[in-house]
């Protein structure tokens, strides 16, 4: 299967599970909706009943700010007016790139885990409506392959999370070294190269990773693997002989995120909103965005799926692989 | 608004410096008559009491200078001495153990653990002479010299130096000194050193203190503070590769190459206190003329990064809005020529005055209205009144020139580009000194006047120190909340109070008075007290000599429909009893205001009704609080303290007003749902690691 195929592949299968869909954004809404209420109520807390509620209204009112901002800790220090459009996205993107999300206040560290925990429940389920030829989405279902999957995922996100923690520790080596290398360097440009390749580097490492437990977790998936040690080797093995197809496609599908963020940066709404309409519009745009990104991720596994599926039938078929074979990893059933 | 008759004025300036450099003393102002409150000040005489005349060399391989200069010293006071203390500023950052090195470490700007051997810098003084003439015999002066640590006692601090004299030398005489002195520059501190072959040369040089009548006035160099020295000549020879660009304080009177590849620049420039230079083979030179009718042209020379060759005419804008607006509120800028340094991206270097020069700062891609490089090149243009020309002690009062010119920089970003837009930079990898590379604009969120006037640093530090503190005891963490951002504020609520016109008269006056001199605080508000026909003591008692927080704020609103019970009289005159009987359409209106901080301010308190009518109070701000009630045939529908935001240093604006309603929940939830699309982004960022 080429890489293109592969992108098409995994797109339509997110676009034909329009249940899967709704299901995981409402999942996303609800974990996130609490802590959107704890905001409000601060928000609210502090304009009260004071004339700053009309310039809260109708765009932002920086000096307010600076009086919140004061009295704001936990989870109120994480509002700034940089959350509007996609200043919000930049911030998670860069956070996501340099470790920033683990520095986070701890409230949201500790709702980033549950929701990573509820994903690693879920990506049985979403591999399982990606391999089922038809019918509709059912929750009974998904829940009971996601849990059939929930511990051997788990330990995978353990074997993932100390790379993904070798990789941030690499990065704060790397970027302090870069930082010695051009302190003689007295033109900004240069040193935004260098940053950028360094940059570049560990968005790759991160990739690769990621990639990897994609195909760990598919492997364990469709052969129902145990040994999530093996898994992860299979995942590494896989990827090695397939580079092409596997990271043509995860980086084929990278690219079309960084469209849609482009996309989004273009339509997102800033903060001049002065209706319940245009702030429902706003929050219904915001929502499309994340959608059509959860919808991209659907899109990596069910790719990746189709191009791990599509290349077990030709091993099946002794077609040969992309690259030279690596040492088979055999694992003895339980 | 005060507009200069500059030929006039041109013509007395001139004949006033031409005449005090003849005599190196004692043009005795007009004493000034007191206002009760305020202390008469006399004022100090014009001089060009030290001159220098210097010869530098620097080897950028070795990164040294090394430097032979004279100075020509006068003692203007009326008592004699028989010491010379100098400035060694650059032997702050020798080790880790000086004045400086300690007090930024409480400021947490510097650990001093990263530096290199290479990194710190020095200088080191090899002799003392003291040439002969004048009525002096002269003699080297090297073995008795000393460090001193007038204000902390640190024995490990090498930054102020005493030099003994043999004979003392009395009012009206002037001696002449020759100092040899080697420095190791240090990659950048304070703006000053070097980032590969950048340059930038600041406080330099072993410089003479200022002999008061006090005695000598010879800080050590502290965190928070800057610096102090008397007006004067300086010739300043200046050794360089051949191919670097230089750039100094003064103008170039001559330029001669040498057979070895290094060329000698020499720069000359009188009526200064201070002299600095950089050099670097990268600048591109720009020129630019700023042409005001009714101010004086000044030729503007901009020493440029060749990456922010685009944002060349922005700089000049800026430096042309800042020579416009200050020339025509306080006065002109008396000298032809402006040198703008755009320094080397991560040289630390920018944002920094010096006379005739000084160094703006911007980076690439920078927006335009986001506030750079426009807000910090009219800020360093500004210092050339507020400090280079107005020249106060800034080790005691940083204040009369950070704050005058902070509040100067805001008012001229607000005349001329309104409110600036939020900029957010983004790309920032950890363990890289220096904010994001990518900045993105939020171009619907302002920042105002108030937010560049620095109400948000000085919320957090308001009651730190008083401002009347030496600056140099200022906790060093918030001593520039206290310096910058507490002298803008109460500025710009002066400026609120006494209205425009009036402060405008007070500055100009200050600054035309005191050019070329060192006023104290006393002498400001003098001036105040003076030209505003008003004794301003105690709002100088408040904002200079207090260290209190002004917080007014509504407690409460009511308004309810006027009962009536009990007896009382009916029509006929006989009594009748009332039993909650409603009197037609009339409400009783109650507003308790209070004044939570410890400082008073007299505020205006209105109250507006839903018919539209509105009511407004004078409370003198005094009282802990005051209840004011109001009968009228309409419910009230807000009340305000401080309607029209007179007082910008009321900490917590937000509580100044009240509606009688509920509070509206339509921002919380605009703003939440905001939130809640990031916070669900990050949540989704979560889930690419399983």
């Amino acid at each position: 299967m080429s890489v293109v195929k592969g992108i098409f592949v995994g797109l339509w299968r997110a676009v034909a599970s329009p249940g899967l869909v709704v299901w995981l954004w409402l999942v996303n809404l609800v974990v996130a909706l609490p802590a959107a209420g704890v905001i409000s109520e601060s928000l609210r807390s502090s304009i009260g009943a004071s004339l700053v509620h009309q310039d809260m209204a109708a765009g932002f009112d920086m000096d307010w700010y600076g009086e919140f901002r004061e009295g704001a800790d936990g989870l109120e220090a994480t509002f700034t007016p940089t959350v509007v459009g996609v200043g919000a996205f930049y911030s998670n993107i860069e956070d996501w790139l340099f470790g920033g999300l683990f520095r986070q206040f701890p409230g949201v560290v500790a709702l980033g885990a549950v929701y990573a925990l509820l994903w690693v429940l879920f990506v049985g389920g979403i591999l399982d409506r990606f391999t089922d030829s038809g019918g509709f989405f059912r929750l009974s279902r998904f829940f009971t392959v996601g849990g059939r999957f929930f511990f051997r995922f788990l330990r995978l996100a353990v074997f993932s999370g100390v790379l993904y923690f070798l990789v941030y520790r690499f990065a704060g080596w790397l970027f302090g070294r870069i930082d010695d290398w051009t302190r003689d360097v007295t033109v900004e440009r240069t040193v935004l190269a260098v940053v950028l390749m360094g940059t570049a580097f560990v968005a790759l490492l991160l990739s690769l990773v990621n990639v990897v437990f994609d195909y760990a977790k598919i492997a364990t998936f469709v052969e129902d693997r145990r040994s999530m040690l093996l898994a992860a080797l299979r995942g590494l093995r896989f990827v090695l002989s397939h580079p092409a197809r596997t990271l043509g496609l995860y980086f084929g599908l990278g690219s079309l995120g960084v469209v849609l963020l482009a996309l989004y940066g273009y339509v997102a709404p800033g903060a001049a909103q002065s209706t319940v309409t245009g702030v429902v519009v706003a929050f219904l745009v915001g929502q499309a965005y994340l959608i059509a990104k959860l919808m991209l991720r659907l899109a990596f596994y069910g790719g990746e799926l189709s191009i791990y599926q599509d290349a077990a039938r030709a091993e099946e078929r002794g077609e040969p692989s992309e690259a030279p074979e690596a040492p088979e990893v055999t694992e003895s059933a339980e | 608004m005060v507009r200069f008759d500059w030929p006039l004025h041109c013509t007395i300036w001139m004949g006033l410096l031409g005449w005090c450099s003849l005599t190196p003393v004692l043009a005795q102002e007009e004493a000034i008559e007191a206002q009760p409150q305020e202390e008469a000040i006399e004022a100090r005489p014009l001089a060009r009491t030290t001159n220098y005349r210097i010869e530098v060399e620097l080897d950028p391989e070795s990164k040294t200078l090394e430097g032979r200069q004279t100075v020509t010293w006068s003692n203007i006071q009326e008592q004699p001495t028989d010491e010379l203390w100098f400035h060694l500023y650059w032997n702050a950052w020798r080790n880790n153990r000086s004045t400086w090195m300690l007090e930024n470490r409480i400021r947490r700007r510097f650990s001093g653990r990263d530096v290199e051997e290479a990194d710190w810098g020095y200088i080191e003084v090899s002799s003392v002479r003291l040439l002969p003439g004048m009525g002096y015999l002269g003699g080297d002066l090297t073995a008795a010299m000393r460090f001193a640590a007038p204000d902390d006692g640190n024995p490990e601090d090498r930054t102020a130096l005493v030099v003994p004299l043999p004979t003392p030398v009395g009012p009206g005489e002037t001696i002449q000194v020759e100092v040899s002195w080697r420095s190791k520059i240090p990659r950048t501190f304070a703006r000053t050193g070097f980032r590969g072959d950048f340059f930038f040369f600041a406080h330099w040089f072993p410089k003479l203190g200022v002999f008061e009548e006090e005695g000598w006035n010879n800080h050590q160099f502290h965190a928070a503070t800057e610096f102090y020295s008397d007006y004067g000549t300086y010739d300043v020879s200046i050794t360089v590769p051949e191919s670097y660009v230089l750039g100094a304080t003064g103008k170039e009177v001559d330029l001669e190459v040498h057979p070895d590849e290094t060329a000698t620049h020499r720069y000359r420039q009188e009526d200064v206190h201070e002299f600095a230079w950089t050099t670097s083979p990268d600048y591109l030179v720009r020129e630019a003329r700023f042409a005001e009718p009714g101010l004086p042209s000044v030729n503007m020379r901009l020493l440029l990064q060749p990456e922010h060759l685009e944002q060349a005419e922005r700089h000049f804008d800026a430096t042309r809005a800042a020579l416009r607006h200050y020339g025509n509120w306080y006065g002109p800028y008396p000298y032809d020529h402006l040198t703008i340094v755009d320094p080397a991206y991560g040289s630390g270097a920018g944002g920094m005055e010096y006379p005739t020069l000084f160094t703006a700062g911007t980076r690439l891609f920078n927006p335009f209205g986001g506030g750079s490089p426009e807000g910090v090149t009219v800020h360093e243009a500004g210092h050339q009144f507020w400090y280079a020309l107005v020249g106060d002690n800034e080790f005691e009062h940083a204040w009369l020139d950070e704050g005058l010119n902070e509040f100067s920089e805001a008012r001229v970003m607000d005349v001329t580009h309104g409110d600036s837009i939020l900029v957010r930079r983004y790309l920032s990898p950890p363990g890289m000194s220096g904010s994001g590379f990518f900045p993105v604009v939020f171009r619907d969120i302002k920042r105002t006047r108030l937010g560049a006037s620095g109400l948000d640093t000085y919320r957090s530090s308001a009651t730190s120190d008083s401002q009347s503190t030496p600056t140099y005891e200022y906790f060093p963490a918030s001593a520039n909340a206290i310096t910058y951002s507490k002298t803008a504020l109460w500025l710009l609520t002066l400026e609120r109070y006494l209205g425009w016109d009036v402060l405008q008269e007070i500055m100009s006056t200050f600054f035309d008075r005191w050019t070329f001199r060192h006023p104290r605080p006393q002498d400001f508000f003098h001036v105040a007290n003076e030209v505003s026909g008003r004794d301003l003591t105690w709002f100088f008692d408040e904002v200079y000599r207090g260290s209190d927080a002004f917080d007014y704020a509504v407690a409460s609103v009511s308004s309810e429909r006027i009962e009536v019970d009990g007896w009382v009289e009916g029509s006929e005159g006989e009594l009748v009893y009332s039993e909650g009987e409603e009197e037609p359409e009339m409400y009783r209106t109650e507003v308790v205001v209070r004044r939570n901080g410890g400082a008073v301010f007299p505020v205006e308190v209105q109250m507006v009704f839903q018919d539209g009518t509105e009511v407004r109070k004078q409370w003198d701000g005094a009282s802990r609080w005051e209840l004011y009630i109001e009968e009228r045939p309409s419910k009230l529908e807000y009340a305000v303290v401080d309607p029209e935001r007179k007082l910008v240093l009321d900490l917590y604006y937000t509580n100044n007003s009240r509606r009688l309603s509920p509070a509206s929940t339509f921002p919380a939830r605009k703003w939440g749902s905001k939130w809640m699309i990031w916070l669900q982004d990050l949540l989704a960022t979560f889930a690419f690691f399983v």
